[in-house]
């Protein structure tokens, strides 16, 4: 069927339209502020200062800002090392002919689908809760006191604390997408490596490893992504703890902020808070291009 | 059940303990807290939970003294309002980009994807000062707004997929029962994608309903407030006060409206994601 050009534009207008508005124009306006000294959110273009590379080099200085990347770095390698750890376990455990298949699967995702608040207020108030909680309970139970009596909230544990909780919803989704690239192998293979007496974890290793590599790089770049953008648990569980403050929150506090915390005392400047927004969305194309380049080569077909 | 399945299922045997050890800890986790929103805080710090029967007065406490109805039925607002408005505004831009050849359309496919890549945090500030300059804050629109908006280039990509794989007869015979274009889009396209649409609505719900950075930064106040950004503000004064049966009721308000949907629709959930992963 013909449809005339007026209709196609017509059908197209409002996605465009939001593209334009709420996409590019903010992108190339955040880009321009953070080379900017600008004093408030309401600024017009005629009160911002032109400051050149100032902003980048401050943050680059600021020990506030360097310790939310330090943060970040440590939440992008434990909770990627426990969050692939899970999600490859249990998506080979779905593969190898388990029952309740589908229900198992639904069962790893439903932390996913719960608001984070819940998820850190359950966490904080009953897993790690120093007087009722899960874990000073059963390690009592257990007889292991030292273990019992450790605060898992304090100064020393909270950052790590927040990982697990953290990683506990988020295992799901990755182990999703790992179980549907494990589930299009033939299974010939698995039959032939069986009959020549392989292991369980040599095929893991000679036949799903590489047969996946292509959905395993998509899940390293989409866990590199939320990585860099990690805000709402350092909001919710971390509670302004300079332990858990990642660039995404710190930019928060310093453009949004309500002013009672530390990072008040540097002096308030919308530019600088643009110019975190330039360097999180730079390493995420950065390491995604590094990732593409890493995991070429042949491409395997089957 | 053969010896060869014995002999098979205690090879799964480890892989088995995995899973009901997921499975214990989700109930122990899930179902304490439940428990403990129905019990006193005296019986949660002496771990007897229900000791003295159910107590659903933490519940109407919550609605009556902490206002969490209203922030209950703004949620809800936006949700629903946005996966309504989401349909609106990307389903008829993916059925061109789904099904018609037009010039320009590696240009619109490129600025859709792109879309896809631009987080949050990079836009936030100038669409703030956007929003105050356009007098749109206060209201429950802000918000609602900006889920729409934020939302519309994912809604295009997933449904675009769903439009192409409609026979084309369908708009054909729309043709010569002399339908218009968007005669024929609304009445035969529209219900033939409707598995499409039901997928994309149920992730339009799952992230409205739990969204924490938009809704922090553009419905910080209580008129507009969302149920979720509510809950960290009540739990931080019942935990004050000592209340802290109450802090596991209000976790139940908004852990319920998604999880009745996981009950009910945890297989399309999941169908969503594993068909649009294998596709990418």
């Amino acid at each position: 069927m013909k449809i005339q050009k007026r209709v196609i534009a017509l059908f197209l207008l409002p996605a465009v339209i939001i593209y334009l508005g709420i996409f590019l124009y903010p992108t190339l306006r955040t880009i321009l502020m953070s080379f900017y000294t600008i004093p408030a959110l309401s600024s017009r273009i005629t009160e911002w200062k032109f400051a050149g590379l100032a902003n980048y080099a401050d943050l680059v200085r600021s020990p506030y800002f360097l310790s939310s990347v330090r943060n970040v770095l440590g939440i992008w390698l434990i909770g990627g090392a426990l969050i692939f750890g899970f999600a490859f376990l249990y998506a080979v455990i779905l593969q190898s002919g388990v029952r309740w298949k589908s229900f198992w699967r639904s069962l790893i995702f439903l932390p996913n689908t719960i608001s984070v608040v819940v998820l850190s207020v359950v966490w904080l108030h009953y897993i790690y809760n120093p007087s009722y909680g899960l874990l000073t309970t059963l390690f009592h139970r257990l007889g292991m006191t030292t273990l019992a009596d450790i605060q898992w909230t304090d100064n020393e544990h909270l950052f790590y604390s927040m990982i697990v909780a953290y990683c506990f919803g988020s295992i799901g989704y990755f182990m999703l997408i790992l179980s549907a690239g494990m589930d299009r192998i033939p299974v010939d293979y698995y039959e032939a490596a069986l009959l020549e007496g392989a292991n369980g974890f040599q095929r893991f290793y000679k036949i799903t490893l590489p047969l996946i590599r292509e959905v395993f790089r998509t899940t390293v770049v989409l866990w590199t992504i939320t990585a860099s953008n990690f805000f709402a648990w350092s909001a919710t569980f971390g509670q302004d703890d300079p332990h858990t403050v990642t660039p995404a929150y710190y930019m928060y506090q310093k453009v949004f902020g309500v002013g009672n915390n530390v990072y008040a005392q540097d002096e308030f400047n919308v530019g600088s808070g643009a110019s975190v927004g330039i360097m999180i969305t730079l390493t995420i194309l950065i390491v995604s291009a590094l990732l593409n380049r890493m995991f070429k080569g042949e491409r395997l077909e089957y | 059940m053969g010896i060869n399945n014995w002999k098979k299922e205690r090879r799964l045997l480890p892989g088995y303990l995995m899973l009901f050890a997921w499975l214990l800890f989700t109930v122990v986790l899930f179902g304490w807290a439940v428990l403990a929103s129905l019990s006193t805080t005296r019986e949660i710090f002496t771990n007897s939970l229900l000791r003295s029967g159910f107590h659903f007065s933490n519940y109407i406490h919550l609605f009556k003294d902490q206002g969490i109805g209203r922030y209950f039925l703004n949620s809800a607002i936006y949700t629903v309002a946005a996966c309504i408005g989401i349909i609106v505004v990307a389903a008829p831009a993916a059925y061109i980009m789904g099904r018609v050849r037009f010039r320009g359309r590696k240009l619109v496919q490129a600025m859709f994807l792109s879309a896809l890549a631009i987080p949050g945090i990079l836009i936030a500030i100038p669409l703030f000062s956007l929003f105050v300059e356009l007098k749109l804050t206060g209201s429950l629109f802000t918000l609602l707004l900006i889920y729409i908006f934020t939302s519309a280039p994912f809604g295009v990509f997933l449904l675009s997929g769903f439009f192409s794989s409609i026979p084309k007869e369908f708009e054909e015979s729309a043709a010569i029962d002399g339908c218009g274009p968007i005669k024929a889009f609304i009445r035969i396209v529209l219900p033939v994608a409707k598995p499409g649409l039901l997928t994309m609505s149920i992730f339009n719900f799952l992230g409205v309903w739990n969204e924490y950075f938009y809704a922090l930064i553009f419905a910080n106040n209580p008129s507009t407030r969302t149920v979720a950004l509510a809950l960290q503000s009540i739990v931080y004064g019942l935990a004050n006060t000592g209340d802290y049966a109450g802090i596991f009721a209000a976790c139940m308000v908004v852990f319920f409206p998604t999880f009745l949907l996981f009950l009910f629709l945890s297989n399309k959930m999941v169908a969503g994601i594993t068909v649009g992963s294998v596709k990418g």
